[in-house]
């Protein structure tokens, strides 16, 4: 509709400007990215420190963690399905984790401990909702109460790390050429996923199968293991943000992760997936994550009460929803 | 199957209303709940009395207000996650009336006033806007908390009149039942009447059912989405208001521990569908006891809190599961 | 006019008398109240007054236990209680005002002889304190409730006062005099504010050129305090002392300092409670962690249940009863608590008993 309308140009800059045009005009993303660049702007006019190499590491640093598991969950929603547990998740793995390298003093196998948590979860999920027909946000949400009181099933207190392991605590604070690791973390699990989302058979399952779950049956695509794997896809993830994150607290606290999966399903809705399935964009989460990280960060760089933070964020996901709706009904009457 | 047999007696038809009954939503209910409070009555022997009960209902008077806004809501597909900070918006506009005007009535009208005003602006930006609900009123949630907090710089507020008649409805009675359940109960018997025996009710159930089939047939859908977003936002701050009845005080945080969750747990436990068009009010009524009389009987029992978390989410698990099954028979028994 | 004159000087006659009065009996009551006070802490299961009887149950209306020092004061009520064949449980609310309240009015249907509370909310707490407390004893933990027989707590201004004057002599030692502090605080709690208060008093009291360079809401708990005190330091990473109104808050803030890559031998970290495990063994590591305000819960719940056993018997309590309080270092760590086998650490209460109780009073509000 739009190619043919603009008046294009054979050449290649021609071409690259009305997409960028288009992107920036008539999608979601375009939306969050004109809000995220006034904001950094605006901040770097603010604040000497803002945009130093330091404080973008640590921005970035902060946000892996949601980032990962909004990048399992946006999968997860455009399947048509949703995980309200990956909150408890914080905290049941931390702590099991945290206890497994105590007592076995070996990352590799505390590691794949937490990654198989994931992996159990997942599947507890998907057979709750597939298999007994529960909608998934209400099985999830009952997980949320469940893991979480496993977590302090597990143990009373928090667990401190005891066994010292220097490998462990560079996971979540050390540096590789420069970048923090949860950065280079974030960024490796963002492109597979978007490579995998955007240019593989699996992908192209995932949208089908949100967008009608009945044609996509009839078209031969087993739903049910498209489905399944998105939950153990977000659960591992989820468990993966959880060693980050264990590792940068360097102790296992069962009360943490209240609000996360918020977090990260805000984030990846606010990015312009939709509820319903069938729709979404992983570059559009990424987005949406940034936005809300830096929120975070600008209100602590300026010093502003930290109540802001609270009240912009929320006011921040209703002007974002608003412009996408008012973009939507545009076209819709283009 | 409706047609009474010739020769029958009236004891069978009663007998054939009793199956019939049983086979519903609300008797699983139903037989949940009584299941949930015989289990504590052998585990917990001072489950046994009935001031237990009386307590029970005037704890989950809020919710239940609450719920029936949230109930007319999703029965027409929407959302409103906001109804938690709603509960500090109410409390807190309330109180700071009260010390402003050293009048009661003043404060009560205020603190009420701004869950239309706050479900007005939902019902705009879901129906002219046409912004998703469930994202609009996540967002809403924030930024009426974050309001309330920058407001009160986190310091509750107190009322200075000590206005006590406004505290005591909390804990009077009306014979021997609390004020707010009293409330409460007039609340769902208004709703009731509304969903089941008007148009506007007929309406909501299309509206869920089909929003374009009913668009199609002349249904004012904008509108009744609207008035149910204010009746929503309405119903929190009556929830609200008995909140600052009991604490006397409008406290920034109130609301902020799940509220909506445990609410929404409450309405989908009741049967009431996700995707709206099915389920009723009286089984979310019937929802909110069993989760409420589930934490009593466990808080009761000295059960600590995880313990508790994880029986609540298993029963939740259990009773939306019994609604699938049930759902699946009576496709089958159509058939 | 005369008459009405005479009437006003009368009435100023009397409200003098009155005050007076009052005074006088004040100064009366505060004798009594310090006798109370000492008879509160002295007896025990085997040393009762003579005619007490005892309540036969105990409830504790927690608000957050998941953290270590509710944790590890209701173990210490619990241990105290059975001293006494008191029986004894825990509610907690898991900081919902709403189960909080619902949780006391639960203990009045079974029953308890005495309730010991702790707000999630002390203002919004104190009608349904106000009504439960007219015929049971109610006795606070932490934070004072209008309508409570008394509160049992430390004076959160002089401990963290205590530890402010500790951090500006380590500064004048260490840093050159240099001090320039993060305050990682909870705002939403009176007790935590006068925390962070008491430590800018105590700073400056030695150090006046010493300053806080930001205060920012660590929310209580080590999630929330990293995330928050990273963006903190990256905007003024001169920082050289972090403060923290709980152990999770000051070591959250570490965590963060050392995650920034800054030099930790430029660095004191003082914690506030030092109620767990994961303070003993911060003090031990040698690092920057070198104080934290403690609070002993092992000690304070045996206050607590003392309390409720004098008011249940009667007598008067004064409105607060001060739990001790001290700055605790490695060197004096093992003067109060020794280390078991299993990693734990047992608190001795004889010692802890005998700590001298100096209220410092914060500067009145204009």
């Amino acid at each position: 509709m739009l190619d043919s309308s603009a008046d294009t140009t054979d050449t290649g800059i021609g071409k690259f400007l009305t997409k960028a045009t288009h992107w920036l005009l008539h999608t979601q993303e375009g939306v969050l990215f004109f809000i995220v660049a006034a904001i950094w702007l605006f901040l770097t006019i603010q604040s000497p420190v803002f945009f130093t190499g330091r404080n973008i590491g640590v921005l970035l640093s902060q946000v892996s963690m949601t980032a990962i598991t909004a990048v399992g969950m946006t999968i997860l929603l455009i399947s048509g399905e949703i995980d309200a547990s990956v909150g408890s998740m914080q905290a049941f793995v931390g702590v099991v984790v945290m206890s497994v390298l105590n007592s076995s003093s070996n990352l590799a196998l505390g590691i794949l401990v937490g990654l198989a948590i994931g992996v159990v979860v997942g599947l507890i999920n998907s057979l709750i909702s597939l298999r007994l027909g529960i909608n998934s946000l209400i099985a999830t949400l009952a997980m949320l109460s469940i893991v979480r009181g496993a977590a302090f099933g597990f143990t009373e207190a928090s667990i401190q790390n005891t066994h010292k392991i220097p490998t462990f605590t560079e996971i979540g604070n050390g540096f590789f050429l420069g970048v923090p690791w949860p950065i280079i973390f974030f960024f490796a699990v963002f492109l597979i996923f978007y490579f995998v989302l955007s240019r593989t058979t699996f992908g192209r399952f995932v949208h089908a199968v949100g967008a009608n779950p009945e044609a996509a049956t009839l078209a031969g695509i087993p739903v049910r293991l498209v489905k399944m794997a998105g939950f153990v896809l977000t659960s591992v993830l989820a468990s993966f943000s959880a060693i980050i994150l264990l590792s940068r607290l360097n102790s296992g606290q069962n009360g943490i992760g209240a609000g996360f999966e918020l977090e990260a399903i805000g984030a990846v809705l606010l990015g312009g997936t939709s509820l319903s399935g069938g729709e979404g964009s992983m570059v559009g989460t990424f987005l949406a994550v940034l936005l809300l990280g830096t929120l975070k960060n600008g209100i602590v760089l300026l010093d502003i009460n930290s109540s802001w933070q609270v009240a912009v964020t929320g006011l921040i996901i209703i002007v974002a929803v608003l412009l996408d709706a008012r973009r939507r009904r545009r076209l819709g009457q283009d | 199957m409706a047609v009474p047999s010739k020769g029958r007696g009236g004891n069978s038809d009663a007998a054939r209303g009793i199956s019939r009954w049983l086979l519903t939503r609300e008797a699983g209910l139903v037989i949940l709940l009584l299941a949930v409070v015989v289990l504590f009555w052998i585990l917990e022997p001072s489950t046994r009395q009935q001031r237990v009960y009386w307590d029970l209902l005037r704890e989950i008077s809020p919710n239940l207000i609450a719920a029936i806004g949230v109930t007319m809501l999703m029965l027409a597909g929407e959302f409103d996650l906001s109804i938690g900070s709603m509960l500090a918006v109410t409390g807190v506009t309330t109180v700071v009336v009260f010390n402003g005007t050293d009048n009661m009535w003043l404060g009560i009208i205020a603190g009420l006033a701004t869950g239309p005003i706050v479900g007005g602006i939902h019902g705009y930006l879901v129906t002219r806007q046409k912004m998703n609900s469930l994202v609009t009123t996540l967002g809403s949630l924030f930024a009426l908390r974050g309001m309330v907090y920058v407001y009160t710089n986190k310091t509750p507020i107190v009322d200075e009149n000590g206005f006590y008649d406004f505290q005591d409805a909390y804990y009077n009675n009306l014979g021997p039942a609390p004020l707010p359940f009293v409330l409460a109960v007039i609340l769902v018997v208004l709703a009731l009447i509304v969903l089941t025996q008007t148009e506007f009710g007929r309406n909501i159930y299309a509206i869920g059912g089909n929003e374009t089939a009913a668009r199609v047939s002349g249904i004012k859908v904008n509108l009744i989405k609207f008035i149910l977003f204010v009746i929503c936002a309405g119903s929190a701050a009556i929830s609200g208001m008995i909140l600052t009845m009991q604490t006397g005080t409008g406290y920034f945080d109130s609301g902020s521990s799940g509220f909506e969750l445990i609410v929404i747990a409450g309405v989908v436990l009741g049967g009431i569908a996700l995707s709206g068009g099915k389920g009723s009010l009286v089984g979310t009524v019937l929802g909110i006891l069993i989760l409420g009389m589930t934490a009593k009987g466990l808080r009761l029992m000295g059960v600590n809190t995880n313990m508790q978390l994880m029986v609540t989410g298993s029963i939740m698990i259990l009773a939306v599961f019994m609604h699938s099954f049930h759902d699946r028979i009576s496709i089958f028994r159509k058939r | 006019m005369k008459a009405s004159n005479r009437l006003i000087l009368m009435a100023l006659v009397a409200l003098f008398a009155l005050l007076m009065g009052s005074i006088g009996a004040m100064a009366q009551d505060e004798d009594a109240m310090a006798e109370a006070d000492a008879m509160i802490r002295a007896f025990s299961a085997d040393d009762m007054p003579e005619g007490w009887t005892l309540p036969d149950s105990i409830g504790h209306v927690t608000n957050y236990l998941v953290h270590e020092w509710y944790q590890n004061e209701t173990k210490a009520e619990a241990a105290t209680a059975e001293k006494y064949g008191i029986e004894f449980s825990i509610n907690d609310a898991n900081l919902d005002l709403q189960a909080s309240l619902a949780a006391v009015d639960d203990y009045v249907a079974q029953d308890v002889g005495a309730l010991v509370f702790t707000p999630v909310d002390e203002a919004a707490s104190s009608p349904a304190i106000r009504r439960v407390a007219r015929d049971r004893t109610v006795i606070c933990e932490g934070t004072a409730v209008v309508g409570c027989a008394t509160l049992v707590a430390i004076s959160d201004y002089t401990a963290g006062f205590q530890v402010g004057v500790w951090a500006g002599e380590y500064a004048i030692a260490n840093f050159d005099g240099e001090a320039r502090a993060l305050d990682i605080g909870l705002p939403a709690l009176t007790s935590t504010v006068a925390r962070s208060d008491g430590f800018a008093d105590g700073l400056h009291s030695v150090l006046p050129e010493g300053e806080i360079v930001q205060s920012v809401d660590g929310a209580g708990s080590k999630d929330v305090a990293v995330q928050v005190s990273a963006d903190a330091l990256t905007a003024n990473p001169d920082v050289n002392i972090i403060f923290g109104i709980n152990d999770d808050s000051a070591l959250g803030g570490l965590q963060s300092y050392i995650a920034a890559g800054l030099d930790t031998d430029n660095l004191l970290v003082v914690g506030f409670g030092c109620e767990g495990i994961a303070c003993k063994d911060a003090l031990q590591e040698g690092g920057p962690y070198k104080v934290s305000a403690a609070m002993f819960p092992e000690y304070q719940g045996l206050l607590l249940i003392n309390a409720a056993v004098a008011v249940f018997n009667g007598v008067e309590p004064p409105p607060q009863i001060y739990a001790p309080s001290m700055p605790m270092t490695l060197d004096i760590l093992f003067d109060y608590y020794t280390h078991e086998e299993d990693g734990s650490y047992t608190a001795m209460l004889d010692v802890i008993s005998e700590i001298e109780i100096d209220i410092v009073e914060p500067p009145m509000e204009e």
